[in-house]
């Protein structure tokens, strides 16, 4: 699928000096890192740490206060979340936002938007060249629900399937916009213990076949598990970015959990 | 004689829209009080106007009441009216989307004009004045007693909803629901009950503001639309939710109408006066005196 | 579009084909000019359930884009002597003009608020074809508004408008339907069900929502032309506020999300004083009250009854408790 090819830049992802505040609370501080392509990257921290906001400060949810985001070597900073995801970015969200009422095969379409083109009048008068579009738009569709192992239910309505497959099906529609760079938003929140050795398998499949992924995720074991560099915010800030061995070692790392010990989740 | 320079006549329209201005501002007010409970905005706001004028015109004309008895019977009605409101459409439903609420509220107002047209017909109808026709002299212009009977009610029902606002548990109960709804249900306030009185007293209000403007401008059937998109445009450039901010509002939009049809065009007064309301939406939602940001959170 | 759709098609073009054989009955003639105007009115309400059940955006004013499209036609060929259908196209591009200038800022609204600036917007319209009387005649209204025709081929009878009407209705709605099941279509829905993840998936909303109140105001605009060629008489009181919110409800009624909901709302409503002729004076009364104990009852409209009816039952037989 998507390969980085010469000349291109080997940090997909690259943040610079990044700040955020909401009214007078600092989420973000003077974030510097960056992303290689073709990577699984971690960022992880307790609660409140600010991984959530920077996800959308770089989804183009929230404007920057300060700093850059250079995506594939085109800064993206001050783009809104629809530019975004036609630069090559995806993502999942933290609660799961669902076409609810469409069904799965439907819901994965729509990840397809950024990669068909028709416009509503070509459509509406059913040019030529709409319905090939429209097959092919269902065809890529239906590969990437088999990819997730969810090909029988493409026409159950999305909002009747149990959280599981809810999180499958939205990380089948993100991958079908055939994205770059790919942004899950706590995969396991809410799974057993089986599901999210399914969802990490899912998501190392999703890296084979060239995806970069950027997770925040408080399941340590998978965290370990997948990643290969592991960044911790603590209040806004980076304390460590590293491999994750060197991570789980981190005195700082280990301080800012307060005790809780990174071998268990 | 004096002549009747330009100064009288802007003096002449300033009054003018004061007094229309404040029927405004008292119908904003209503629209503040059942928002700041509910977030919901009550399209049958103008309806509780036109009936608390064409209630008083039957108790008055038809049934031969005295005009201070009539007021406290008619006022009351239409506070029923706002009562069985919330009661039957508004209370049974739960996690309505807002396009069902306008839908509703809607539904509602045009209810209450049907039920209007078929009691009263489409005739318009007046009321005496409250202190009769003399009219008295203000800066060379002509003030008819009854402009003074509507900016003293105004002034009173403000001054009336300030205390009990600021000095009665109900009051303070009703605020302290408008501002964080679960920590005022957590401390033991009825929120449901309080819902229920936001329709009551803007219901009330409403009636006031009927039985008060209907000496002056007659009242009829259909009155209620336009008059509840002047009173929403007061209270979104007050800042919705704010009730100083309304009452300012209200006389200001009032002014700027009353200058319109005087020294621009009458026929055009109305839509000047929503040209208005559509500049603030558009460019300042918060309103003067409200913020931006506000708007962007409160989850519509 | 999918085969219930073509059937459904195919069934309504049939059903309008022989409809006018009613006209026949005595008793009945008048009901193809209540039908003509029920395919004008389908026209609009067409447009808004989109922008309503797609886009999730309410309108309190469309009977202005109706009224700026009769109006626009009515005077430039009635008072200006232009061809119609240039003054047609005159209409449509001074509504689409207009559905950008008022859609952009009212669309970054939310609810309540664009509620109330469409119906603002709506009364201004109308203040001004009642006052701005050198120009539209003001609340006398003017008439002598030639038919229109087609290569010499004139609209001229009250069967030819019926068919011209529903005609481009049926038109309209095969385009509709083919937009409802094509990507923007689904990129429509996807606004409706999650505008965070619309956006995320590269859906630009704000575009797609002032696309979609354009397409509304257009077709109103094009319904307003064929209503001021097909009557040859206009006046303000037809695009007032009543109006508009009679096609709230009829869009309401029908059923909001759905195309044909919008086709059946427009019947009834328009029917309905047919019907309830007893009901003379209430029928102000009748419309709050259909309009309320639907909103209330049964959101998704009519055309959701047989739904919801399957649902009660499920829940009281034995098993279906949830």
């Amino acid at each position: 699928m998507i390969q980085g090819q010469p000349g291109q830049p080997d940090n997909l992802l690259e943040v610079a000096s990044l700040s955020k505040a909401f009214g007078g609370l600092l989420a973000v501080f003077d974030l510097d890192f960056t992303v290689p392509r073709g990577i699984i990257k971690a960022i992880i921290g307790p609660n409140g740490a600010g991984k959530t906001t920077l996800f959308n400060l770089i989804a183009g949810i929230y404007p920057v206060d300060e700093g850059r985001i250079v995506f594939d070597g085109r800064s993206i900073t001050g783009l809104r979340p629809h530019q975004i995801a036609r630069r090559g970015i995806a993502r999942t969200f933290q609660t799961v936002e669902l076409f609810r009422e469409m069904t799965v095969l439907e819901n994965v379409m729509v990840g397809r938007h950024i990669r068909s083109r028709k416009g509503a009048v070509s459509l509406g008068l059913k040019l030529p060249g709409t319905r090939r579009e429209e097959a092919a738009i269902k065809e890529k569709a239906r590969y990437f629900l088999d990819f997730i192992g969810m090909g029988r239910k493409a026409d159950e309505e999305a909002g009747s399937l149990p959280l599981g497959e809810q999180k499958r099906l939205e990380f089948a529609r993100a991958l079908a916009a055939e994205p770059k760079l790919l942004l899950l938003d706590e995969p396991a929140a809410g799974l057993n213990e089986t599901e999210t050795e399914n969802a990490a398998r899912l998501i190392s499949k999703a890296r084979e076949s060239g995806v970069t992924i950027l997770l925040v995720e408080h399941d340590m074991n998978l965290v370990m598990q997948i990643s290969e560099q592991v960044m911790v915010l603590n209040y806004g800030r980076k304390i460590a970015d590293d491999r994750p061995e060197k991570v789980r070692n981190d005195p700082e790392v280990v301080n800012a959990y307060l005790g809780v010990d990174i071998g268990d989740a | 004689m004096e002549k009747f320079t330009l100064f009288n006549q802007v003096v002449q329209y300033i009054l003018t829209g004061i007094t229309v201005g404040s029927i405004y501002a008292i119908v904003a007010v209503g629209f503040n009080i059942i928002y700041n409970a509910t977030e919901i905005i009550n399209f049958a706001q103008g309806e509780f106007v036109m009936l608390g004028g064409l209630v008083m015109v039957s108790l008055v004309h038809g049934a031969h009441v005295p005009m201070p008895l009539a007021f406290v019977i008619a006022v009351a009605a239409v506070t029923v009216v706002g009562l069985l409101m919330e009661r039957l459409a508004i209370f049974p439903l739960k996690d309505v989307s807002v396009i069902r609420l306008v839908i509703i509220t809607l539904a509602v107002s045009i209810l209450i004009k049907g039920l209007a047209m078929f009691v009263w017909g489409k005739d318009s109808f007046g009321l005496p004045a409250f202190s009769g026709n003399q009219p008295l002299f203000f800066l060379g212009a002509a003030v008819m007693p009854q402009t003074l009977w509507i900016i003293g009610v105004t002034v009173a029902v403000v001054v009336l909803l300030t205390l009990f606002f600021e000095r009665t548990m109900l009051g303070k109960a009703m605020i302290a629901c408008a501002d964080n709804r679960d920590a005022a249900s957590l401390v033991g306030i009825d929120v449901q009950r309080m819902v229920m009185l936001s329709f009551m007293l803007s219901a009330a209000l409403g009636a006031v503001a009927g039985i008060i403007i209907t000496p002056v401008s007659l009242m009829e059937y259909d009155r209620g639309a336009l008059l509840a998109l002047k009173g929403f445009g007061a209270a979104v450039l007050g800042g919705l939710g704010n009730f100083y901010g309304a009452i300012a509002a209200g006389i200001i939009l009032g002014i700027i109408e009353s200058l319109s049809a005087g020294l621009i065009s009458s026929a055009y007064k109305d839509a000047i006066a929503l040209g208005v309301l559509l500049v603030v939406l558009f460019v300042r939602p918060g309103g003067l005196l409200g913020s931006a940001e506000v708007i962007k959170l409160k989850k519509f | 579009m999918g085969r219930r759709n073509l059937i459904g098609l195919s069934a309504l073009a049939l059903f309008l084909l022989l409809f006018p054989l009613i006209g026949k009955v005595p008793g009945f003639s008048h009901y193809v000019a209540i039908m003509t105007v029920v395919g004008l009115t389908a026209m609009i309400t067409m447009g808004l359930s989109l922008l309503m059940g797609y886009a999730g955006q309410i309108s309190l004013g469309h009977a202005a884009f109706y009224g700026l499209g009769a109006y626009a036609s009515g005077i430039l060929t009635a008072k200006y002597g232009m061809n119609p259908w240039p003054a047609l196209l005159t209409g449509v591009v001074l509504s689409a003009v207009l559905a950008v200038v008022i859609g952009s800022p009212s669309l970054k609204l939310r609810g309540h608020y664009l509620a109330m600036a469409t119906l603002a917007f709506g009364e201004i319209v109308y203040i001004i074809f009642n006052s701005w009387g050198s120009l539209t005649s003001g609340p006398d209204g003017f008439g002598d508004i030639p038919r229109l025709s087609v290569f010499g081929f004139a609209f001229d009878t009250a069967l030819r408008n019926y068919y011209l009407v529903w005609g481009v209705a049926l038109l309209m709605l095969v385009f509709l339907l083919n937009l409802i099941h094509s990507r923007v279509g689904r990129a429509l829905r996807s606004i409706h069900g999650s505008e965070a993840a619309a956006m995320a998936m590269g859906v630009n909303t704000a575009w797609y929502k002032i696309q979609v109140f354009i397409i509304s105001a257009v077709m109103a605009s094009i319904a307003g032309s064929l209503y001021a060629h097909y009557v040859r008489f206009i006046n303000p009181p037809v695009f007032s506020l009543t109006f508009s919110i009679k096609l709230l409800m009829m869009v309401v009624i029908g059923g909001m999300t759905n195309v044909w909901g919008a086709i059946l709302g427009a019947a009834l409503i328009t029917f309905l004083p047919e019907w309830l002729i007893f009901l003379q004076d209430f029928d102000i009364l009748a419309y709050g009250l259909i309009l309320l104990l639907i909103a209330m009852f049964l959101p998704k409209g009519l055309l959701s009854l047989p739904a919801v009816a399957r649902e009660q039952v499920r829940r009281r037989s034995p098993g279906g408790a949830r």
